[in-house]
């Protein structure tokens, strides 16, 4: 699985924003590797700079003002941060770089159809025809059959976890071999994470998929991951394979994580029926 | 389709009962007036005992309150919108010969004012040089500043005094030869600086709200979504800024149409231009009720239409009002 | 949570803070035009209330020769009637500015008891508020007050009530929007939940939050007034026995060509003041809503 070279690897990545005057290291010096096929999961609690991190990598990093951006996150070759914007776009287009996040709703564009939305990362196809087709396979892909209704619907007329899944297809679109998520079933429901998440394990055991995948839910890593990195405070302080992070974490922090977690996990057998 | 259908019917319906509670607010405030209801219509003319009578007949003057507001509600509705000792000429037939006029310059400059604001707020919100953005803010903040007809004070200073390129007032020289494209062109000289004026009243209002919106806008996840697709910077702005950026400015589109009816009382009394708006002026001088119950209720009228048209202006660029969300 | 050195902070949600005055001021200096607009408010009220002392001569001095262009003794020029323009200027400052805030005040008492009112009892009562609101914001606002000069005449205070009949319904529908969006927070629900009496919660938790958006249309207020009453008087139905800018740039118009000064300066003293109110009400919703501000995102790449 850890064989050949990787697929997405950063080294020494820093991140030091400016907020209200003062100096914050959302990251500070992360390395980190996705191989082919690899899902790897990052772990941490709010603040950690988890996130962050996961758009520095594809860089869609938000309107925040940027003290410094350092290191080197090589992909395909190519160092993705050093690169020209031109050069940037035409990888998002032919190679994909994506990133799915937190709240689907904010990320599809309330005036446009579905079937507009896609199209547009499609662009590199032929003709309206093709594009069709691709559109609906993008979709049964992720799950979503009814493809002719869902084209058709806008955004507000879907379930949150339909829209995640659209993302999803979105991002699948120049047929990608990583995909970055960030928390992507923290803002769904129960029974619809389940659906999310199992389309994820789809894409990753059968399509071969690698992800990357930032999230705060130990469960879901348990479930998807191969590779787990732990950060705390902007920096990497446990990395390992999943079976043996959660059997024997070397670092008291992450000890304490997954303590935390298991009690939680208790506390929510006991109240209710177990998902 | 049928939730458009019914949206609009909603929204006739509401604004059918706001111009019948503008037209009764203003009966009641009439009633108000303090002294003879007879000379308050006729101004400040002395009033023969016929007319006295006539006038009493015709307004049902000594009948019970909500007959008389029956009586003024079914005149309205009839197109009798009193008459103007004043001009000496039923209120409607001057609204009709001015209105037309007013709509003209203020339409157009409207027009003009939103799509250069438009412009202008996408340009300062979206470029990347904070000091375009800051000289576009400046100067639209300046321009909001200034108050409009001294704008075309202004204009007319330098364009028509200083320079003589163009006539200060009016609208039409008083005696023309000129014929075809030559009076069409003529005419249109007489147009510029008042149509000016207004386009930058309107520009300025408009590309406040614009940049605001368009920042907004480029706050949201979607644009994220956008640039990973790999698109343009040009196509992010025209396929998804834009469209959703729109929405805000139109909402005060309706309101703005207000304020440009508004502004045209003012410039036209700076152009000499016999509009409605002058005529406002010149009824309120001499006390003419009529006229000015008239102006206002045409006012009314045609913001109220104007907001309608905005309102389905409004559903069609925003799905979420046409189509009710269905759950699946 | 505590910040954690690696923690990226969130813009905060419940913007009014309780922070220290001084702290306050360098926030509205930091934002682009807030703390110009104050700098010129300060000055031009200062201007006014000590305009005898500015003033090279009385409102009413028409010693000099009239029609004069700017110069050294006269920097302004002088009018039609052989004033200093300058003085007259500050003068009139004196009455426009008053009739800004005053009006600005009374429609915001008018307005935000209504809009209050029905944003807390909701109901077919807010309805009705909202209705009769709407009612007088379709009319333009210059028509509204010409009616209303129209039909009571123009002594100052009827001008001024006038001119809050125009404004008051923004403010009616800001204090509203406020109030409903606040009334469902999270504080204020622990509030009633704990039992608070209905006026400490309007009075110690809304008002309060309410209070960065109420300055800001309460200052854009005062500059729409100031517009207003400056078309009021140019068209020469104010109160003639009162000096304003706007009456200044009624006499103007007259001379036009033989004098643009008398009506080139008086707009620009209009333009200032009016720029002093915007630029501070922008920069206090620029330091409640730093987005707005930023520099604009990258769209390449």
């Amino acid at each position: 699985m850890t064989t050949g070279l990787p697929l997405l690897s950063a080294r020494d990545v820093k991140v030091h924003l400016r907020v209200h005057g003062r100096i914050v290291k959302a990251v500070d010096g992360v390395d980190l590797d996705v191989h082919p096929g690899q899902c790897v999961g990052i772990v941490g609690e709010s603040g950690s700079g988890k996130s962050t991190l996961g758009r520095a990598m594809t860089r869609l990093l938000p309107n925040v003002e940027i003290a410094e951006l350092s290191g080197s996150v090589r992909f395909g070759g190519e160092d993705v941060l050093a690169m020209a914007p031109e050069t940037l776009r035409a990888l998002r287009r032919h190679r994909g770089l994506s990133m799915v996040f937190q709240d689907p709703l904010s990320y599809l564009n309330p005036t446009l159809r579905i079937d507009r939305q896609l199209g547009e990362a499609l662009r590199h196809l032929a003709d309206r025809q093709a594009i069709r087709e691709k559109s609906a396979e993008l979709l049964r892909q992720v799950g979503l059959d009814d493809t002719a209704r869902v084209l058709r619907l806008y955004p507000h007329q879907l379930s949150g976890g339909m829209r995640q899944r659209v993302l999803i297809a979105m991002a699948l679109a120049p047929e990608p071999q990583i995909l970055v998520a960030d928390e992507p079933t923290t803002a769904l429901d129960a029974t619809v994470q389940y659906q999310v998440i199992q389309t994820l394990r789809r894409l990753n055991k059968e399509r071969g998929l690698a992800m990357l995948i930032i999230t705060h839910d130990l469960g879901m890593v348990a479930e998807l991951c191969d590779q787990v990195y732990v950060m705390h405070g902007g920096k990497i302080v446990e990395a390992a394979d999943v079976f043996a992070l959660f059997d024997a974490p070397q670092n008291a922090y992450t000890a304490s994580l997954l303590a935390a977690a298991r009690r939680l996990h208790q506390t929510k057998a006991l109240g209710s029926a177990a998902p | 389709m049928g939730s458009m259908l019914r949206h609009i019917a909603g929204h006739l319906a509401q604004a059918l009962l706001l111009l019948i509670g503008v037209v009764v607010a203003i009966f009641c405030l009439l009633q108000l007036i303090p002294g003879d209801p007879v000379q308050a219509m006729v101004g400040d003319m002395p009033v023969p005992p016929a007319l006295r009578a006539a006038l009493e007949q015709r307004f049902h003057l000594n009948e019970p309150f909500l007959s008389r507001l029956y009586g003024y509600l079914v005149n309205i509705l009839h197109g009798d919108l009193g008459y103007s000792m004043n001009y000496r000429r039923p209120v409607f037939d001057i609204l009709a010969e001015r209105f037309p006029r007013t709509l003209l310059l203020a339409g157009v400059g409207y027009a003009f004012g939103i799509l250069i604001g438009i412009a202008i707020g996408i340009h300062s919100a979206v470029t990347p040089h904070r000091s375009v953005d800051r000289a576009w803010s400046s100067l639209v903040l300046i321009g909001y500043a200034m108050p409009t007809f001294w704008v075309g004070q202004l204009l007319v200073i330098v364009f028509s005094i200083q320079l003589g390129w163009l006539p200060t007032q009016g609208m039409g020289p008083m005696i023309s030869r000129a014929s075809g494209i030559d009076w069409l062109l003529e005419r249109a000289t007489y147009l510029v600086l008042p149509v000016a004026t207004y386009t930058i009243l309107e520009t300025t209002r408009v590309a406040r709200f614009m940049r605001a919106s368009v920042s907004e806008t480029l706050e949201q996840g979607y644009i994220v979504t956008a640039r990973q697709k790999g698109l343009s910077r040009h196509e992010i702005i025209m396929g998804h800024v834009v469209r959703n950026s729109i929405l805000p400015v139109i909402t005060v589109m309706g309101y703005s149409f207000g304020t440009a009816m508004g502004g045209a009382v003012l410039l036209e009394t700076v152009f000499s231009y016999p509009g409605v708006g002058s005529l406002m002026v010149e009824a309120v001088r001499a006390r003419d009720t009529q006229v000015i119950v008239g102006v206002v209720i045409l006012v009314a009228c045609s913001v109220v239409f104007m907001n309608i048209v905005v309102d389905l202006l409004y559903a069609w660029f925003d799905p979420r009002i046409r189509v009710s969300s269905a759950q699946s | 949570m505590p910040a954690e050195p690696g923690a990226v902070l969130p813009v905060p949600s419940n913007r009014f803070r309780t922070a220290a005055p001084f702290d306050l001021l360098r926030r509205l200096f930091r934002t682009r035009f807030g703390g110009i607009g104050l700098v010129i408010l300060v000055a031009i009220s200062l201007l006014s209330i000590f305009a005898p002392w500015f003033a090279s001569s009385g409102p009413a001095d028409i010693g000099s020769p009239s029609l004069q262009p700017p110069s050294w003794q006269h920097p302004f020029g002088t009018d039609s009637l052989g004033r200093d323009v300058r003085s007259v200027l500050l003068f009139a400052g004196r009455s426009s500015l008053t009739i800004g805030f005053c009006a600005a005040a009374m429609a915001f008492l008018i307005g935000g008891t209504i809009g209050a009112l029905a944003g807390y009892f909701r109901g077919a009562f807010a309805a009705v508020l909202l209705r009769i609101t709407d009612l007088f914001h379709t009319l333009p606002a210059i028509i509204i007050v010409l009616f209303t000069v129209s039909l009571m005449g123009a002594s100052f205070w009827l001008q001024v009530a006038a001119v809050a009949l125009a404004i008051w319904p923004i403010e009616a529908r800001i204090v509203y929007g406020q109030f409903i969006t606040l009334s469902e927070r999270e504080f204020v629900l622990a509030a009633r939940a704990t039992g608070l009496s209905t006026p400490h919660i309007i009075f110690k938790e809304i008002l309060p939050n309410a209070l960065p958006t109420v300055i800001v249309q309460v200052a854009l207020d005062a500059s729409t007034a100031i517009l207003i009453e400056a078309g009021l008087g140019f068209l020469g139905l104010s109160d003639p026995a009162v000096p304003s800018w706007g009456e200044m740039l009624n006499r103007g118009q007259e001379f036009l060509e033989l004098a643009w000064w008398m009506s080139v300066f008086p707009g620009m003293a209009i333009c200032v003041a009016v720029l002093g109110f915007n630029m501070f009400a922008d920069g206090v919703t620029e330091m409640f809503n730093p987005r707005a501000s930023a520099t604009a995102p990258k769209l390449e790449g």
